[in-house]
């Protein structure tokens, strides 16, 4: 049976909710007050989230399908390139800003299907100059 | 009047003018740039200025601080990337114009918007600082914790069609806010020991992961769709133009005064700010307006309304500045720093001694909108062609600046991956129908609410409502909500009792 995206993201919020309440009772001192109303407001939002979500499940017509292949499929590229942006943030770290972004820039101008290389290099190369010279040179940020 | 000419004549000098035309520039360019704003580029302004005049340096200083907050909104309205936070506001209506290939009469009424705000700003700076600078003192725990709730009261517009997840995700903001140091007790709340964590979550790495980072990766996910640029139609091409028609000026007017006056007032406040200031005049916009509908698909009066809020926030912010020596804002705050520098002593001797330098630099604030509107107008038909781009291009150049901005606020990784880890939250937001702008306004609400309010616990002596009635500022601040929230059904009870006669 296919089931409404709403209920599992309702019962995932409530998990959350049960994790950060354990979290904040162990506070003391007045400074637990906001978080746990907070989050008792946020459970509730989440019941209700969980019980329009099986509501939608009986009405077909609206239903998502979460394991829905062609949901997934719209779902890869944007992973794939967030995960490229994880790895460019830990190359940026390692190897400093320019080496890591001319790696991340031609690998992802490739991904999303541009052909052109003069056209990846030269944007890569003025883009790496216009960073240069304004966070480096006028903004003195150390990217190396 | 005869330091206001004064004023002008230490202006028209070329290196005041000099001064202007490159804090314009700069400005423009430093909000552009996610991440950076008028605060980091005044920051880097204040040792370029050790050799200039007063009057100069603070003219440089206060056009780069108007010019960075309509700088933002440029990209908030064609790359849905606010530059500042002051421009998270402007891009939910913004970005929906330029998906219909309205980009154009967007950034043209941003513009606009951003003069006559930052105008009116400028005039409540020279005619009634002193005696605002005074009343801005009455404001204490009790103001600030009723001036948040007032932002809040713009949350309720902002859930989108599920209101249960809208409200959930202000809840959420809120309890994003309360991560770090307890104002009061010091106990430190969800860091689990981790240092970085202590200081809180900067709301700026937050506002580029949910609103750059995401909308670069449903670019992709758009392009898997079949749609290579951000226009949902790119066979039209764009259409209208950077100046707005008259009918449309006409009919945002009221928006466009109304949120002015009410951006510098907030802006005045202690700490409030031109973001607050932008939300709370959005928010207000939209339970005025007769076409509600409209807010959120594209309503040019929602960008009025947020613009030109943001930028007279601007001028409001400067007047406890130059009065009292209270910065209005983080902005006014390193101007402050600028203004010891170059012995400019805030508080009455800058309206007597050096009346002349006072008011060339409040001259300097006004043309310096002015200006800023001129530049803006002439490069809007450049600037838009941005949406014309192909998303592959455009795509990796946006997490790219959204990386290298994030870390320029503070040369620290740990901003990058709160951008990083906020990206893909803001990405899942959207596509499980989760609004992102209450998060956003929760974190940056959540500090002014929780603080004032135990504070006004305190000062209170668990005598709340004697309290309350003793303070006027509060009861007015207090109405203003009431009648806020009544307004729909005040002017639907009006409009039926006019449909009768």
């Amino acid at each position: 049976m296919k089931i409404h995206s709403d209920v599992i993201i309702g019962v995932g919020l409530l998990v959350f909710c049960g994790t950060a309440a354990k979290i904040a009772l162990k506070l003391s001192g007045g400074a637990e007050v906001m978080p746990l109303v907070l989050i008792v407001l946020m459970a509730c939002m989440a019941t209700i989230i969980f019980f329009k979500g099986i509501k939608n499940t009986a009405n077909k017509s609206t239903v998502k399908d979460s394991v829905d292949k062609a949901v997934w499929s719209e779902c890869l590229k944007p992973i794939n390139v967030f995960v490229s942006t994880v790895i460019y943030g830990g190359l940026f770290y390692w190897l400093g800003f320019f080496t890591a972004t001319l790696l991340f820039l031609v690998f992802l101008f490739m991904y999303l299907g541009l052909k052109n290389w003069k056209l990846i290099l030269s944007i890569t190369v003025i883009y790496e100059l216009i960073i240069y010279a304004l966070f480096v040179i006028m903004l003195d940020v150390p990217l190396y | 009047m005869q330091e206001l000419f004064q004023g002008l004549t230490v202006l028209l000098q070329w290196d005041c003018l000099l001064a202007l035309v490159i804090g314009v520039v700069s400005g423009m360019i430093i909000g552009i740039i996610p991440g950076l704003g008028p605060s980091a580029g005044i920051a880097l302004l204040i040792p370029i200025t050790f050799t200039m005049r007063p009057a100069a340096a603070l003219t440089m200083m206060t056009a780069l601080y108007a010019a960075g907050v309509y700088g933002g909104s440029i990209t908030a309205i064609l790359c849905h990337t606010p530059g500042t936070a002051a421009s998270a506001a402007t891009a939910i209506d913004g970005y929906a114009l330029t998906k219909k290939g309205r980009g154009m009469e967007a950034v043209g009424m941003a513009t606009i918007s951003s003069v006559v705000g930052g105008c009116i700003g400028a005039v409540a700076l020279l005619c009634f600082a002193p005696p605002l600078g005074k009343f801005s003192m009455r404001f204490g725990a009790l103001e600030y914790f009723l001036i948040a709730c007032f932002g809040l009261l713009v949350v309720s517009n902002l859930t989108g069609e599920n209101m249960a997840k809208g409200l959930f995700s202000a809840c959420l903001g809120l309890l994003i806010g309360t991560v770090g140091m307890d104002p009061i007790t010091g106990v430190q709340r969800f860091t689990f020991s981790y240092m970085p964590l202590e200081d809180g979550i900067d709301y700026t790495p937050v506002l580029i992961g949910l609103f750059s980072l995401s909308q670069a990766l449903i670019l992709v996910e758009n392009m898997v769709r079949g749609k290579n640029t951000i226009l949902d139609d790119p066979s039209k091409g764009l259409q209208g133009k950077a100046i707005p028609k008259w009918s449309i000026l006409k009919r945002t007017m009221p928006t466009l005064l109304r949120s002015s006056v009410l951006g510098a007032f907030i802006g005045f406040i202690p700490a409030a700010g031109a973001s607050i200031a932008s939300w709370v005049n959005y928010g207000i916009a939209q339970k005025l307006s007769s076409h509600p509908e409209e807010y959120g698909e594209g309503s040019i009066e929602g960008i009025a309304a947020s613009e030109s809020g943001n930028n007279a926030a601007c001028g409001g912010a400067m007047i406890p500045l130059f009065t009292l020596g209270i910065p209005g804002s983080s902005a006014t705050a390193i101007m402050f720093g600028g203004m010891l520098m170059h012995g400019l002593i805030p508080g009455s001797k800058l309206f007597t001694e050096q009346a002349s330098a006072t008011y060339a630099i409040f001259l300097g604030f006004l043309f310096a909108n002015i200006l800023m509107g001129i530049f803006g107008l002439l490069l809007t038909k450049q600037l838009v062609r941005v949406c014309q781009i192909p998303n592959a291009i455009l795509v990796p150049l946006i997490i790219s600046v959204s990386i290298i901005g994030t870390y320029a606020l503070k040369n620290s990784f740990f901003e990058v991956w709160t951008m990083i880890g906020f990206g893909i939250l803001g990405y899942l937001m959207k596509r499980y129908d989760f609004e992102s702008a209450p998060l956003v306004l929760g974190i940056v609400l959540c500090d002014i609410l929780e603080s004032n309010f135990r504070r006004t616990l305190i000062l209170s002596r668990g005598n709340m409502w004697t309290y309350f009635c003793k303070r006027p500022v509060s009861v007015a601040i207090a109405i203003c909500i009431l009648l806020t929230l009544l307004s729909p059904v005040i002017i639907e009870t009006i409009r039926k009792k006019l449909k009768r006669f």
